[in-house]
């Protein structure tokens, strides 16, 4: 069996490839790219930026996956944060001293982020309704509201596109890489030593035992959903602060809630792990933006992420398989 | 009369090493009801699994009709007219009867159009007086109605050999009554029918043979005329005797610790499945609910517990109203639940013994953090309180036998002093010292002052713990009897509307 | 526009979605869900518009959506079918897949024109939107009445009984799955051709496949209530263009769909729950009580 787990590995590695021949870079360049950004300080820098947001939603997801609660709503949440963020900062006539500005976008963030995540699990605990397809609705709802906001009230200049918020309130690396150990950090422990930690682990795996011996699910549901929103939140905060800085309409949202979704599962479901598993495929996506100089779009970065997570999640199924007696 | 099936010598031995199956030869011949007793655990099962290809064996040949087979899937087994009806009879609940019946035919090979299967059932049906509707949806069947659906398909298959597991188990006293005469009935036609009980009655009423398993061997195989009850029970317990656990004098007290008041209960298809039931459990009282499954028991249990809601009535704990309440609630006023599956409703499966045992102190203990080491001192105390043979606290549940992921489960709903007890089937699956253990420690708890309520299918098990009994029969509760318990008036009340 | 006008615009507008949502609704009956219809549609539309931009045949634009979709859905039958993984994570995986792949496939397209569909003369609807309506009767009749969808219902509702009576449940299922993964690919190619004049852009299918998805609910599983479903979303669609004139921002009408089917779906679960109704396919609420 240990045979046919690495077999899932390989079959990941010729996944990549394939997918790499099939782009104008071919899988030379697409291992050249990435040999690139792990042998320059300044990409492995910005790979930190970009990790932002993704571990921010991972975190959060990882302790909703194993409470059960399927949420796909960072992605709508991670805007949402960067939306209130931006107000915070551009658009609500507050004059604040730049570190009391970016404190305040990070809380607006974080709080924009929790109610949205508060609708998802509101939904499901009270109404039963699945919170798959729900906060998958709300993705696009937030969406079409960003849209709204950046082409009609908030529209400056010629282009659809926001302000741009001022350097002073951009983060640097390090701030967005204490921002996320920091709650990585919390949420381990939460899951490992804490009552709301040891709840969340029996409503995932047995949500009628859960229920039965006392522990109130329903409840759980909602503190799981809030947390989860928050970080993803804060994620869309890191992202505006840290990359962004300035919003433009979009057909589709930018897809760093998604990865979270990727990563989560990647990690386990642990958020330390997370975090690692965010910052690797954040120097994907920077591989992809060199790549995408060669006229390689940039969501290949995204089949090659899934085929990875498919990897690894195959490989750890058929490792704890044979490990059965 | 000659061999129609021959087990030779057939070995099984289960992946976490229990051997179900040592040396078994048994031969069934055309024309008999041949009974298969023993207790559970005995290996009944695996053996019937055997001859219908649920399950290759380690080692062992089966004859048919004198010459070697050898089964891949139960489709060949199928093929030769060999068919095993399940202890649960188990139907896809969503398809008709006649959908269900036509798609083993199909796989039989037999195939027919829908109108051919209805027309062949509805006659099956009235020639053995099963009672069967081929367009009903197999969701709307009770138990008993749903095994008369698998003796119809075995009919209608024209089975050389039935396979009959256990399938007594669901019945009302009636109902069995009238299975056995079906399985004569199918005998005189010249099939061979394999009973599995573990009820000597039953299998001294309607076998012409006995074979006696015991600990996966073949003990003995007797004859209608010689088998004497005395005999059977030696054989199938070997030295050992099961006592029943004896009933202290004293009964009833006075506080009430469980009250429903014409409790309405839908069921999971939008039916009434509990209709205005009341009853009360006493302080010190254990408390019987016969009645064959299907028929309201689980949501009842549920709603006591609290994972239903009742739509009218009212359901007080301690002379508290509790009807919109939560389990947390309840169990913050001691009660304890024991329910019918032990992983993933009793215990959280793939998880340690220990976090088993904190999940369930968690919440009500309080705090912000979780105290690991006195919850795995507590998992240790039950442990060896409840004698549960486990290598290491850290081992996950699953790994433990049926029999000691009930002494956990039950050392960690009572050990802590409950003031109600709810169980439903608690010893269902475990072989009788297990079985006799739980009875005894349900019966302590009531000693101690608490208030028990068994849900059971097992009638004899609720009349040898119970001090008083509600039988449950289309989601009404019937009752209460009082003991000395009338077995008839009892087994009557099953069977009302 | 006047009402008939509108009610055809819904027509063409609900046909992806049908595709998509009898191929979903074909895939739960087998006992699964798979979250990976955006993927697969996305995909579909690529193939379909690289397809017929370099054989300028109609038919092989279709039949190249289909494919690829059914290409992509390989992985799903191998990781949950066969492998037994997450179904949830694996559909998620699917669409994040899909999406990426439809960028590359797309990508060589580069934009161009390539078959278009259009309207059968005198009739008003093209070939596909008349061939989607026949679907939904066609799919009945094999579900209630006949052996194969008994058999389809007897894998989705218990497996394992499934497998004890002989059904080969992974031929089954893998079947349901790629046959959804077709219907969802078509969906996705019925979206560049007739649409776009069978041009292919980045999103061009973007969150049809969840509302599909949805509808696969709010039609109860049946074939024609997901047809019913479909049609009301295809309204919807329709009637968009006509929002702004009522002076609401042309940016907040595309959240319009997603509200309504949002909260259809809300009052779909609580009216199911009042019932007490358990889904035909119980793949999406477990036995969770409330």
């Amino acid at each position: 069996m240990k045979a046919s787990a690495a077999l899932a590995l390989l079959a990941g590695l010729v996944g990549i490839v394939v997918v790499a021949a099939m782009t104008p870079a071919g899988p030379a360049g697409l291992f050249s790219a990435l040999a690139t950004v792990y042998t320059r300080p300044d990409l492995l820098a910005t790979a930190v930026l970009y990790a932002g947001p993704i571990a921010a939603s991972a975190v959060g997801l990882a302790v909703a996956y194993r409470a059960g609660f399927l949420t796909i709503g960072s992605e709508g949440q991670v805007l949402l944060g960067a939306l209130a963020s931006m107000w915070v900062i551009g658009y609500s006539g507050l004059r604040l001293p730049p570190v009391l500005a970016v404190a305040s976008a990070l809380l607006l963030a974080l709080v924009a982020g929790l109610l949205l995540g508060l609708v998802v699990g509101v939904l499901r605990a009270w109404l039963g309704v699945n919170e798959t397809l729900s906060s998958l609705m709300l993705n696009y709802i937030v969406l079409a509201y960003a849209n709204y906001l950046i082409a009609g009230p908030w529209r400056v200049g010629a282009f659809t596109e926001t302000k741009s918020i001022p350097p002073s309130c951009s983060l640097a690396w390090p701030v967005v890489l204490a921002c996320l150990l920091a709650m990585a950090v919390v949420l381990e422990v939460l899951v490992r030593r804490t009552r709301l930690g040891l709840a969340v682990e029996a409503l995932g795996a047995a949500p009628r035992a859960a229920e039965t011996y006392s522990l109130p699910s329903r409840r759980l549901y909602l503190y799981v959903s809030a947390l989860q929103g928050a970080t993803a939140g804060v994620g869309g905060a890191l992202m505006l602060m840290g990359f962004q800085r300035v919003l433009t309409a979009m057909s589709v949202s930018p897809g760093y809630g998604y990865m979270g979704i990727l990563v989560a599962w990647m990690a386990l479901l642990s958020p330390l792990a997370s975090l690692l598993a965010s910052y690797f495929f954040s120097t994907l996506i920077v591989a992809g933006y060199i790549l995408q100089s060669y006229r390689v779009p940039f969501n290949t970065v995204l089949v090659i992420q899934s085929i990875i997570v498919l990897a690894v999640l195959a490989y750890v199924m058929i490792g704890r398989r044979s490990r059965r007696p | 009369m000659e061999a129609v099936l021959r087990a030779e010598d057939i070995h099984v031995t289960y992946p976490n090493g229990v051997r179900a199956n040592v040396g078994v030869t048994l031969e069934v011949r055309g024309g008999e009801v041949l009974g298969l007793l023993g207790e559970n655990g005995a290996g009944k099962t695996t053996l019937v699994k055997v001859l219908s290809g649920l399950l290759r064996p380690d080692k062992g040949r089966i004859i048919y009709m004198g010459r070697e087979v050898v089964f891949n899937t139960p489709r060949d087994a199928l093929r030769l007219g060999i068919i095993l009806a399940p202890q649960t009879p188990r139907l896809f609940p969503g398809l008709t009867v006649a959908e269900d019946v036509g798609l083993t035919m199909r796989l039989a090979g037999r195939g027919m159009g829908l109108q051919e299967v209805r027309r062949r059932l509805r006659e099956i049906s009235r020639e053995y007086g099963l009672g069967v509707d081929p367009d009903a949806r197999v969701w709307r069947l009770s138990m008993g109605e749903r095994q008369r659906v698998n003796l119809a398909k075995i009919i209608m298959l024209d089975a050389r050999v039935a396979l009959l597991d256990e399938p007594t188990t669901h019945l009302t006293p009636m109902e069995r009554r009238s299975l056995v005469q079906v399985m004569r009935r199918m005998a005189s036609e010249g099939r061979a029918v394999v009973f599995i009980t573990h009820r000597i009655g039953e299998a001294l009423e309607a076998c012409d043979r006995i074979a006696v398993m015991r600990k996966g061997r073949l003990v003995g195989v007797v004859e209608r005329g010689e088998a004497s009850r005395e005999q059977l029970l030696r054989m199938m317990f070997g030295d050992y005797t099961p006592s029943k656990p004896s009933r202290r004098s004293g009964g009833p007290g006075a506080g009430r610790v469980l009250e429903l008041v014409e409790v309405w209960v839908r069921g999971p298809h939008g039916t009434w499945a509990v209709r205005g039931a009341s009853m009360s459990v006493e302080e010190g009282c254990v408390v019987g609910v016969a009645g064959v499954a299907g028929n309201g028991q689980r949501e009842l249990f549920e709603t006591v517990v609290g994972l239903r809601r009742p739509v009218r009535g009212r359901v007080l704990l301690m002379g508290v109203d509790v009807t919109r309440a939560p389990p947390l609630a309840r169990r913050r006023m001691g009660m304890a639940v024991i329910p019918e599956e032990r992983l993933g409703w009793g215990l959280v499966p793939g998880r340690s013994i220990v976090f088993n045992i904190a999940f369930a102190h968690a919440w009500l203990d309080g705090g912000f953090m979780v105290d690991w080491q006195s919850y795995r001192r507590l998992a240790e105390e039950i442990v060896s309180a409840m004698k549960v043979k486990a290598r290491s606290v850290e081992d996950p549940v699953d790994s433990l036998s049926g029999g000691n992921m009930q002494r956990l489960l039950l050392g960690r709903e009572l050990l802590r002093g409950a003031r109600l007890v709810a169980a439903m089937n608690p010893t269902a699956g475990l072989d009788a010292r297990t079985a006799e253990a739980v009875d005894s420690m349900l019966v302590e708890a009531a000693s101690r002052g608490a208030g028990v309520l068994v849900f059971s299918e097992d009638l004899d098990e609720l009349m040898t713990i119970s001090d008083k009994i509600y039988v449950m029969s289309r989601g009404r509760l019937h009752g209460p009897f009082m003991r000395p318990f009338d077995y008839k008036a009892v087994a009557a009340a099953m069977t009302a509307g | 526009m006047n009402p008939a006008a509108i009610m055809l615009t819904g027509l063409s507008e609900a046909t992806p979605l049908l595709l998509a949502a009898l191929g979903e609704m074909i895939v739960e009956r087998s006992g699964r869900v798979n979250l990976g219809v955006e993927g697969m549609m996305a995909v579909g539309a690529a193939a379909a518009a690289y397809a017929g931009v370099y054989t300028g045949s109609l038919a092989a634009s279709l039949a190249f959506g289909a494919l690829a979709a059914c290409l992509l859905a390989l992985v799903y039958v191998v990781a949950v079918v066969i492998l037994g993984l997450d179904q949830i994570v694996v559909g998620l995986i699917l669409v994040f897949m899909g999406k990426g792949l439809a960028d590359i496939i797309g990508s060589w397209a580069g934009g161009a024109p390539g078959t278009p569909l259009t309207p059968i003369p005198g009739l008003g609807i093209d070939l596909v939107e008349t061939a989607s309506l026949a679907l939904p009767p066609i799919l009945w009749l094999i579900l209630y009445h006949s052996w194969l969808g008994v058999e389809l219902r007897a894998v989705g509702e218990d497996e394992e009984e499934a497998a004890a009576r002989g059904i080969n449940v992974r031929l089954v299922r893998g079947l349901a799955v790629l046959v959804g993964a077709a219907l969802a690919g078509i969906g996705g190619a019925y979206v560049a051709d007739a649409f776009h004049y069978g041009r292919w852009f980045s999103g061009v299918t973007e969150g049809l496949g969840w509302i599909a998805i949805a509808d696969v609910i709010l039609g109860y599983w049946h074939p024609l209530g997901v047809l019913a479903a479909c049609y009301l979303t295809g309204l919807l669609f329709a009637v968009k263009p006509l929002l702004p004139v009522l002076g609401v921002p042309a940016e907040l009408v595309d959240a319009a769909p997603y509200l309504a089917v949002l909260a259809a779906q809300v009052v779909a679960t609580v009216i199911c729950r009042r019932l007490g109704l358990t889904p035909p396919a119980s793949v999406w609420w477990g036995e969770l009580t409330g």
